[in-house]
């Protein structure tokens, strides 16, 4: 795997500052680059900053210090309907997204704003339901289905703009065991049908950042770490000061460290340490 | 106070085309003071089988009893005798409390309840003010508006509401959803605490993780039945998948390694700190 350095830079923020009240900034002086047909997660408690951080990226926030540029170009109000086509979002309430009164009106909605023609519709409609395995939905109502059905409702109708970057701001966040695995495994489909997509993903669950390919992580609107996941969490110190736990995989090394079982710096992920252990 | 449900059948809508039974045929017990964990995949009926505990909702057949309370089927659920006294017994938390919040104050929101309960206002406070120490929230928030508050404070603004009343059976439900790692580890502490000062809880919960470290008991529902209220760590030695749940993923770990020849000894293992030992042990001691 290329590192993230050597990947094209797709998004980046530059300095990025906002405050609500005038008073206390939600972000102060944040930067960070995300990298083309990379998954990075932004982490961080409540209260961290990222949701404003997100809704900054996605204009839907304005009148910030700093920059925030997309696809090599600085975003303006020029040129920020252009450049927010190319973003799609997912948001973290199912039932607060949809607009179509069946599934099919509901991926079609950003479609029909785009006044693409009826019979290119259809297609694309059938491409993205039988993607998201919503294909047998399509003449149901979106607010009888499931919370995990409901947002792979909602990524198809994002999927079917064809971004070049797709937010998903807690998406997973309200979902049952269930919903969440299967929205992981649409993610990693979608990404590998489409290796450029980029993939950011602002989430609690420090399982799915420790699958990422990048985590940033937010603490009181300042950015705390940057980098792949294994050195992310190798600063457990930091993390615990800005209350958050570390994945799994960690806990365990470090249990079985704290007790003098010493597992080698080489074994960075789970799969390895299961063949470690049964060596 | 001992919960008894003893075939519970309940349907929503009945005589509609949306009728859709939720409960069919509902057995368990619920032993007084236990840690008590109800899971299942959505749609199996849990948050309709917590309704029935405080009688939000009354059985088409069958009954519940809490204590000495009968909750049975009745044509007009004011038939149903002493349920005010029930419900100061029973407090219920539903999924994000959060937004049922809607005083002015975070005090007025807490002491709401005790007030309806009979207290006069000073009592009502104190109980509010009592209630608020014992989910961390200090007295810089008695007189702040519920609705400037974090989304962690409102929701444990919204739990303090319940305890202020002291119920003896706390019923949660997925208490922990929404909140960040580290929340919903403080959350669950605290429900440990006060299980551990006499009160019931029964948990709603999707994380068969907080399951494991903190139920004494756990009923599977499937599709409108309990199929069974094992020893968490019982259950979790079998598969089960076929319910849709997930393995925590300490025992989802013990079951791969085993899988792939480590020889471990899985009977012990609660939390990460019990795995690592189960593992040093299977490889025999620290060398």
């Amino acid at each position: 795997m290329p590192t993230l350095d050597e990947k094209r830079t797709i998004l980046e923020v530059k300095g990025l500052t906002y405050s609500y009240d005038g008073e206390k900034n939600a972000l102060n002086d944040v930067s960070f680059a995300v990298f083309e047909g990379t998954h990075t997660a932004i982490i961080g408690h409540n209260g961290s900053g990222k949701s404003t951080m997100a809704k900054l990226v996605m204009g839907l926030l304005t009148g910030y210090k700093g920059e925030i540029w997309a696809f090599g170009e600085k975003l303006e109000k020029s040129n920020m309907r252009s450049l927010r086509s190319r973003i799609g979002i997912v948001f973290q309430n199912p039932d607060n997204q949809f607009v179509g009164s069946t599934v099919a009106d509901d991926i079609a909605f950003g479609l029909e704003n785009r006044q693409i023609p009826h019979d290119e519709m259809q297609k694309i409609i059938e491409e993205f339901s039988k993607e998201t395995n919503m294909e047998r939905y399509l003449e149901r109502e979106p607010s009888n289905l499931s919370g995990g059905q409901k947002q792979r409702v909602a990524i198809a109708g994002v999927l079917a703009m064809s971004p070049d970057i797709v937010f998903f701001d807690e998406a997973t966040a309200m979902l049952d065991p269930k919903g969440r695995r299967e929205i992981s495994e649409l993610v990693m489909r979608m990404r590998k049908r489409n290796p450029k997509l980029t993939v950011i993903s602002i989430t609690h669950d420090i399982e799915e950042a420790a699958k990422s390919d990048h985590v940033i992580v937010l603490e009181g609107g300042n950015k705390i770490l940057d980098g792949t996941p294994n050195e992310v969490f190798s600063h457990e110190e930091k993390l615990r000061e800005c209350n958050l736990s570390l994945p799994f995989f960690v806990t365990l090394k470090n249990a079985l460290k704290s007790k003098g079982f010493n597992v080698p710096d080489d074994i960075t992920d789970i799969n390895a340490l299961e063949d470690y252990l049964c060596r | 106070m001992p919960i008894t449900f003893k075939d519970v059948f309940f349907t929503h809508d009945p005589n509609t085309p949306l009728a859709a039974n939720a409960l069919k045929g509902v057995n368990f017990e619920i032993e007084d003071g236990s840690f008590f964990a109800i899971v299942g995949k959505t749609g199996c009926g849990k948050s309709t089988l917590i309704q029935h505990i405080n009688a939000l909702l009354t059985p088409m057949s069958g009954e519940i009893r809490v204590g000495e309370f009968v909750n049975h089927p009745v044509k007009k659920k004011r038939q149903l005798k002493k349920v005010p006294e029930l419900r100061r017994e029973v407090g219920v938390v539903f999924q994000f409390p959060e937004y049922q919040l809607f005083e002015e104050t975070v005090e007025k929101d807490v002491a709401f309840a005790p007030k309806n309960f009979g207290l006069k206002e000073k009592e009502a406070l104190d109980e509010a003010h009592k209630a608020l120490s014992l989910v961390d929230l200090d007295e810089s928030f008695y007189k702040r508006s519920p609705f400037d508050l974090s989304g962690g404070e409102k929701r444990r603004v919204a739990i303090a509401g319940v305890l202020a009343f002291k119920p003896k059976v706390l019923v949660i439900d997925e208490p922990t959803a929404g909140l960040d790692p580290v929340g919903a580890e403080e959350m669950m502490s605290l429900f440990q605490r006060i299980h551990d000062e006499g009160t019931t809880i029964i948990l709603v919960t999707h994380d068969m993780d907080i399951v494991l470290k903190h139920a004494d008991k756990v009923a599977v529902m499937d599709d409108g039945k309990c199929v069974g209220v094992y020893d968490p760590k019982e259950l979790f030695k079998e598969d089960i998948s076929s319910y849709s749940l997930d393995d925590p993923l300490v025992y989802g770990f013990a079951k791969r390694v085993k899988q792939k020849g480590l020889d471990l000894d899985v009977s012990s293992i609660k939390d990460v700190d019990s795995l690592a030992d189960a593992i040093i042990a299977s490889k025999g001691g620290i060398l």
